[in-house]
């Protein structure tokens, strides 16, 4: 009797030990995926409203960027100034730990390591002269590879 | 733990990358006077991103000699949109290293904040540069890449990812750049293309790759291997892959252990 009993346990234990390596067998994953700078502009604000003449009006958040890549970006920054009904305004400033980068006619930001974030300030100055109007224009940023 | 770990993994394989607006650089390698070369370049934006249009300007040394399609595209949130780079090398180029530039502009601005109105105004608007580069080189160089050792997995789960791995090696007599993509088809129709990272093989180096693919649906597929390198590919054999829920023979092994157990229990008995 023990000696059937001890037969049907070890078959049985056989089988439990060939179920588990089917339901948990390791795997061992990796993975090519592919490089680069992946930077986005996560908020914006170039609204800088009424502003007199001769007087300057800064923004303090108006555009932050974030590099979820794996590579460092190079960032340029271009404008052709504020047009409108008075001559074209391009002193516009963008602001970064105390350092100004000048965007007309271009200018290259600071570098944007891979996975941080950068927040600029913007700064626009009206000539004393300048004709009363609405004025609009755009800021083209461009990201590379370092 | 181990579950732990699985899921994990497969958190971080099937959940779209956090990707924001960017482009490869991309390297054609050593290019012959008077040749003509393709590539495909990728443009991707991420959920952090918006919809835009976009247009694609070239520029430096090599922006003469390759042209780029589409020229105009729309991109939505995660979207990516393949480039088809074509170079041609004037068959008098001089022998030397080029650059090249491929830029991708958005043409709407960047969804704005704040609460002023009227005014003065300035928007944001977004691009992304490719550098290119290629070495011209006399005629007679021969880049050649060859695909060894391809281990394929042969049958996954739905919902398994099924990883795929080969060798591949510069068997030409000059310093090539490769990437080797998996294509996964299923009767005449293609169901995904899997590329790897470009990898610069020095005269006779190998490299092994692994890529990854995570089947939606069961049935049956073939996989195909490419290495594209200076403008020409190397092409695996096809292998099949089943995607379905089965009992594997182990399982089944274990099945039938059972019952010899249960049967020589009752004859003893």
């Amino acid at each position: 009797m023990n000696k059937k009993i001890g037969i049907v346990m070890a078959a049985l234990m056989m089988a439990a030990l060939v179920m588990p390596a089917v339901m948990a067998a390791d795997v061992t994953y990796t993975a090519s995926v592919l490089g680069g700078q992946n930077t986005a502009i996560t908020s914006s604000d170039g609204a800088f409203g009424s502003i007199i003449q001769g007087n300057s009006k800064s923004i303090a958040s108006s555009v932050v960027l974030s590099n979820t890549g794996d590579a460092t970006a190079v960032v340029t920054a271009s404008s052709v100034g504020l047009t409108g009904p008075g001559t074209t305004m391009t002193n516009l400033v963008l602001t970064k730990d105390s350092t100004n980068y000048a965007v007309v006619p271009s200018v290259a930001l600071a570098n944007l390591v891979n996975g941080y974030t950068a927040t600029y300030g913007a700064t626009l100055t009206v000539p004393a002269l300048q004709t009363a109007g609405s004025y609009s224009g755009t800021v083209a940023l461009v990201f590379a590879n370092i | 733990m181990r579950i732990i770990l699985i899921l994990l993994l497969t958190i971080l394989f099937i959940t779209p990358p956090a990707l924001s607006l960017g482009m490869s650089d991309y390297g054609f390698g050593q290019v012959e006077q008077g040749q003509t070369y393709y590539a495909t370049i990728p443009v991707f934006q991420s959920a952090l991103d918006f919809e835009n249009d976009f247009t694609i300007e070239t520029g430096g040394e090599l922006s003469g000699w390759f042209k780029v399609m589409p020229v105009n595209f729309s991109l939505g949130k995660g979207e990516s949109q393949m480039l088809n780079v074509t170079l041609t090398v004037p068959g008098d180029a001089k022998l030397g290293d080029y650059n090249g530039t491929i830029k991708a502009v958005g043409h709407r601005p960047v969804p704005q904040g704040g609460n002023q109105t009227g005014g003065a105004m300035v928007g944001y608007t977004v691009a992304t540069l490719s550098k290119i580069r290629a070495s011209v080189v006399k005629p007679g160089s021969k880049e050649i890449v060859a695909i060894e050792n391809i281990v394929t997995p042969g049958r996954v789960s739905p919902g398994e990812i099924a990883g795929f791995s080969a060798v591949i090696r510069n068997t030409g007599n000059v310093p090539t750049t490769a990437i080797l993509t998996l294509t996964i088809q299923q009767g005449s129709g293609k169901i995904a293309d899997v590329p790897s990272a470009p990898m610069e093989l020095a005269l006779g180096e190998k490299k092994e790759v692994e890529l990854f693919w995570k089947p939606a649906a069961e049935g049956s597929y073939k996989a195909v291997l490419t290495a594209s390198y200076g403008g020409k590919t190397t092409n695996s054999e096809p292998v099949s892959i089943d995607v379905g829920r089965s009992v594997p023979g182990v399982q089944a092994i274990a099945v039938i252990m059972l019952i010899l157990a249960a049967a020589l229990f009752r004859r003893k008995l």
